[in-house]
Parts: structure tokens; C-alpha cells; sequence
């Protein structure tokens, strides 16, 4: 009988709402992160163009292949001169 | 979306998700930040809603798990909070709680999914095959939050005439 009478009591239970309020609170806040989601897609997009731009300035002919070949063609770094640089400090 | 739709989604049904935080939380400040929690996800969310289910079930599910989550969010802020001020780190006045609001009492001792299911059931009349749906969770579950809510609720009214 308690369980029931407790559960008619949250039934009858009314809170009043200032609905307009909240309703331009729930603008602003949605607006805000729209905002907020937009800037994180644009900052992941800079650092992907970023990297895509020193990978293909790196790759070109041009550049020096030794700092590529690091990332890229570990068995060619084997014999070359960093290396030997590195663990007999010599060139 | 148009920001009309929103405008009627939020029209037609800002009473409904109102009385269910209402009855979910105690506090008005808490019901206030659901409330508004609640329409912010369903303005992300709306263009993307394919109506794999009705409007209102899809509302009832956004406000259910945005309503569990605030708990299990707040309960761990207090768990914390005690820990911290029986460190000594923090020093904290008791809450004076409004007469209203202890009215929820039984309630505290469920955990928060629990809570949804007894309200979403015993109070908002919703079907088990609803809720099942709503909280994505298997109906055998369903069954076994209501009936350890509606033990634990029973308990704790026998223990606290006082509080009542």
C-alpha cells in the first residue's frame, strides 16, 4: 500500500517550467557547440592537409631521401652512413 | 533540419520530457539541466533521425539516457567528493534539502537505470516491450530492474516513516 501511495505521489507531482527561458538557453547552447564541432572539423582538416603536405614535399625528387627512407624503406637506411654514425660515431 | 522543425518538436513535446525529468530527479536545478541536455541533443540529432521508430519514442530514448548518464555522472561527483572530505581535502556544508525534494528519497537508493525503469513503468505508464526498447536493453532485464526497484523502494519506505 506505501509502494503505491509513493507512486501516486511522484504521479501527482508537478514542477513548473519557464519553458521560453530554457527554450533560448537550448539555442544558444546548441548553437555554441555547432560552433565548437565545426572548429574541431576544420583544425583535424589543417593538420591532415599538413601532413600531406610534408609527406609529398619530402617524397619529391628533390628532397633528400635519407629522412624518408627512415619512415619508408627501413632496409635501405641499413648500410647508409647514419648509421654508422649513430652507433660508431663515424661517418 | 529547419529550424522550424525544431521549433514544433520542441513545441509539441517539451511537457512530456518535462514531466519525465520531473519525476526522474529531485532537484530543479538537475531537472532544468536534463531539460535542456535533452532538446540540445535532439537539435543535433534531428536531421538524422530516420523514423525507424515514432517521434516520441525516439524523444522518450534521447531523455532516458541523457537522464541515466546525468546520474551516473553525479553520483560519481559525489562518491568523489566524500572521498575527498574524509581526506580532509575538502570541507563541505551539508545540503539543506527542501521538504520537496524529500520526496524522492526511496528513490536514491536505485541505481539510475533502475530509477528509469520504475518511473518509465509505474509512473508514465509505459509498456515493458517500450522501455525495452527505448533503453536498448532485453525485456528479461527490464523485468529484473523493475522488480529490484519496486523491492528496494518497498524496503526503504518501511525503514523511513519518518522521512515520509
Amino acid at each position: 500500500m506505501k509502494y503505491y501511495n509513493f507512486i501516486k505521489e511522484l504521479r501527482e507531482h508537478s514542477s513548473p517550467a519557464n519553458y521560453q527561458a530554457m527554450f533560448e538557453r537550448i539555442k544558444h547552447k546548441a548553437g555554441k557547440r555547432a560552433a565548437e564541432r565545426n572548429l574541431k572539423l576544420l583544425g583535424a582538416l589543417a593538420v591532415v592537409l599538413v601532413v600531406v603536405g610534408i609527406y609529398f614535399t619530402l617524397s619529391r625528387p628533390g628532397s633528400d631521401p635519407s629522412i624518408m627512407n627512415y619512415v619508408f624503406d627501413e632496409e635501405k637506411i641499413n648500410d647508409s652512413p647514419i648509421i654508422s654514425y649513430v652507433f660508431d660515431g663515424t661517418f | 533540419m529547419a529550424e522550424r522543425d525544431f521549433d514544433q518538436v520542441y513545441t509539441d513535446h517539451k511537457e512530456k520530457v518535462w514531466r519525465l525529468t520531473s519525476r526522474y530527479v529531485a532537484s530543479k536545478q538537475d531537472r532544468e539541466d536534463i531539460f535542456q541536455e535533452v532538446f540540445v541533443r535532439i537539435h543535433k540529432a534531428l536531421p538524422n533521425f530516420r523514423e525507424e521508430s515514432s517521434l516520441e519514442t525516439w524523444i522518450y530514448r534521447i531523455t532516458a539516457n541523457t537522464a541515466i548518464s546525468f546520474l551516473k555522472k553525479q553520483k560519481r561527483y559525489k562518491l568523489l567528493k566524500n572521498t575527498l572530505e574524509k581526506m580532509n581535502v575538502v570541507q563541505m556544508d551539508a545540503p539543506v534539502e527542501p521538504k520537496e525534494e524529500l520526496k524522492f528519497k526511496p528513490l536514491d537508493k536505485l541505481n539510475p537505470q533502475q530509477r528509469m525503469v520504475v518511473i518509465l513503468h509505474d509512473v508514465e505508464d509505459k509498456k515493458l516491450e517500450e522501455i525495452s526498447v527505448m533503453l536498448d536493453l532485453p525485456i528479461g532485464t527490464v523485468k529484473s530492474n523493475l522488480f529490484r526497484g519496486r523491492d528496494t523502494i518497498r524496503k526503504t519506505l518501511e525503514d523511513s516513516h519518518e522521512i515520509l
